[in-house]
């Protein structure tokens, strides 16, 4: 397998004079660090603004705290980043040349890519890098948890060669130095990381980066080929068709033109009108063969990439400004990659409107997939303690998760940056009644496949929605906004009841979130077709009590 | 990259952040300092920092606090104090009632 990448990615155009806001391309590769990091289960907030001169700023921010971790500018036509987890301020002409320095300064440690394939690194990557680095500087037990993960995929890769494993030892002994450095000294955590650590910090992070989102780079190499063909003139029938996909995104939904605002707008972003089903994702081959996989390789990437990302422009006066509607830019051949990355940021962006109100609708969501086992989330597997054995890609160890342990919510899941308004109650209405009767799996006796099935038949029957009306607080509202990906206009909430897990919001599936009684406010839910209870391996039990519909309904529209 | 800790969790800790650069923007301007004079005057690298801390973004590191407040034309025991009521309310309300 190929990584492709498009060096077109920083091939910013020369700015005008005088200050000015980011670009849609600049934006872009910003919000593609969050999606990479959200894919990895690394939530963190993003905020902009301008300047008194009309510089552009962009922080990175612990979701948890609201602490800043990273800053990106543009100061008089050069760009600028500094985070807490390195003593450096790194300056260049664009995005690219702070990459180069980044690396410059750093020694690169980097693990041989798995099964043999060709990897070239991504400045994506670096960035990523960067912006985690600091992430894991204010949280040594993410570091950890980032340790174990990566020591584990090594020693399950598939078809790992002598070279790799004997490349292994140097590479694997720095990043725990590294840890080490953290999580032994705890003084560097507040007046800054040692020399030592710093030294370390970084490239150990591009390992890290490079080998825990791996899944996630072969994927970006997917639409990569894609457009490479399109470019190419190559499979030009299927790549027309998943150019339909991208345009009737861009149609639907506001993009992004951040040059356009200037300091006091006011404009909301407004979710999509239409409500368009949501067809089931599936991962594809990086090896296609058949024109007839690129529209669903391309619909993959979009949803990869199109993060709800509901921004804030904060403006010099601290009001916030969002982004409105543009006319969209022309289609340039050459810069195809490009284009789908604008396409995907304007989907993440109008995909969450902040002022939204989520409303719960009885019937059966048409546009509900049906869940198979390589739909359900690495973490959701985890906590039903249920080994995929169908993933022989990832080669991981079941409980080889990664990040994703550390984290609450997992998958595409990105924080939504500034939530100004807190949407209204939710309330479910009842199902019709249905004859009663608890069923009850033992996960370690049946197959896995068993197991998803019946969570999924519990999903979709139809008959097991909760029957009283529940009212989830605002946070959690906000905690599921991100689920409403692009075109998502409604999720299946599987509302369990255990002491095991330890998040309340669990990813489990496209479309399908399990939630946590406890932080809903009704008690004693129940619905009218029994429970699903789940015997887990490892003893305990979860309980799933009930499903609701949950949809986003604008209350503008 | 100047930063702290959080000391305090809760909702209302973005809101107080937000107070906090509004009160800087206030001095800032009384003093008819730019943003970049003001980075200047106090140290920093990157004087989008200053437009990031008005905007309710991150804090002022503590050990910055007396160039902050010489910059900004105040008593370093009463700006000092004032940040206190934004960046640790609970100590602030403990000290000062």
């Amino acid at each position: 397998m190929i990584l492709v990448v498009s060096a077109s990615v920083f091939a910013f155009p020369q700015r005008a004079s005088g200050p000015q806001p980011w670009t849609n391309d600049e934006l872009a590769e910003l919000y593609r660090v969050v999606e990479i990091l959200g894919r990895a289960g690394l939530l963190v907030e993003t905020e902009m603004g301008l300047s008194d001169e009309g510089d552009p700023w962009f922080v990175f921010c612990r979701r948890d705290s609201g602490d800043v971790i990273a800053h990106f500018a543009r100061i008089g036509g050069n760009f600028v980043a500094a985070s807490i987890a390195v003593d450096a301020t790194y300056r260049g002409a664009n995005f690219r040349q702070i990459v180069e320095r980044m690396v410059e300064s750093q020694p690169l440690i980097l693990p041989p890519p798995a099964g043999g394939s060709r990897l070239l690194l991504h400045p994506s990557v670096v960035l990523v890098a960067f912006v985690a680095t600091a992430l894991a500087h204010s949280d040594k037990m993410l570091a950890v948890d980032w340790l174990r993960s990566v020591d584990a995929q090594w020693d399950h890769r598939p078809g790992q060669d002598t070279h790799a494993a004997s490349d292994k030892p140097g590479w694997f002994d720095s990043l725990q130095g590294w840890v080490r450095s953290l999580t032994q000294d705890d003084k560097a955590l507040h007046d800054g990381p040692s020399k030592e650590a710093q030294a370390l910090s970084l490239a150990s992070l591009i390992a890290i980066a490079v080998t825990a989102l791996q899944p996630i780079m072969d994927k970006m190499s997917v639409i990569s080929q894609a457009f490479s063909d399109e470019v190419s003139g190559q499979s030009r029938h299927s790549v027309v068709a998943a150019g339909g996909h991208a345009v009737q995104a861009s149609q639907e939904m506001p993009v992004i033109d951040s040059a356009s605002l200037s300091s006091g707008d006011q404009v909301v972003v407004q979710p999509p009108t239409s409500d368009r089903a949501q067809a089931p994702h599936k991962l594809v081959s990086s090896d296609m063969s058949g024109d007839a996989q690129h529209p669903d390789a391309v619909t993959d990437i979009l949803h990869v990439a199109a993060t709800p990302v509901a921004h804030g422009l904060a403006s010099d006066d601290g009001r916030l400004v969002a982004a409105q509607p543009a006319v969209e830019q022309p289609n340039d051949s050459g810069n195809a990659f490009m284009l789908l990355q604008q396409k995907a940021v304007a989907v993440a962006a109008a995909t969450v409107d902040p002022a939204s109100t989520p409303v719960a609708h009885g019937e059966a969501s048409a546009a509900m997939p049906v869940i198979t086992i390589d739909d359900v989330s690495a973490q959701a597997l985890k906590l039903l303690t249920i080994h995929n054995s169908s993933d022989s890609s990832s080669g991981a160890a079941p409980d080889a998760t990664g990040p994703a342990q550390h984290q609450q919510v997992v998958d595409t899941a990105p924080a939504p940056v500034v939530v100004q308004n807190d949407p209204a109650p939710v309330t479910v209405v009842a199902a019709n009644p249905a004859p009663a009767g608890d069923a009850e799996i033992n996960v370690g006796q049946n197959a896995p496949v068993v197991v998803i099935d019946a969570i999924a038949n519990f999903v979709s029957s139809g008959s097991h929605s909760v029957t009283q009306p529940i009212n989830p607080s605002a946070s959690l509202v906000r905690d599921l906004a991100p689920f409403f990906t692009a075109g998502r206009t409604s999720i299946e909430v599987i509302v369990f009841d255990s002491s095991s897990p330890t998040a309340d919001v669990i990813d489990f599936a496209p479309g399908v979130v399990l939630v946590s009684d406890n932080v809903l406010s009704s008690t004693h839910l129940s619905n009218s077709n029994g429970n699903l209870i789940l015997d887990l391996q490892g003893g305990g039990n979860i309980t799933f009590v009930g499903v609701a519909t949950i949809g986003l309904h604008s209350a503008i529209s | 990259m100047y930063s702290h800790p959080q000391q305090a969790t809760g909702h209302d800790v973005q809101a107080l952040r937000r107070e906090a650069g509004r009160w800087l923007k206030e001095l800032r301007i009384k003093q008819n300092l730019t943003q970049r004079e003001l980075a200047d005057r106090v140290g920093v690298e990157y004087y989008t920092f200053v437009s990031q801390l008005e905007v309710g973004r991150g804090r002022i590191p503590p050990d910055r606090y007396e160039l902050w407040a010489r910059a900004l034309a105040m008593d370093p025991a009463e700006f000092v104090k004032q940040l206190m009521r934004f960046y640790d309310p609970e100590t602030y309300r403990i000290l000062f009632g």
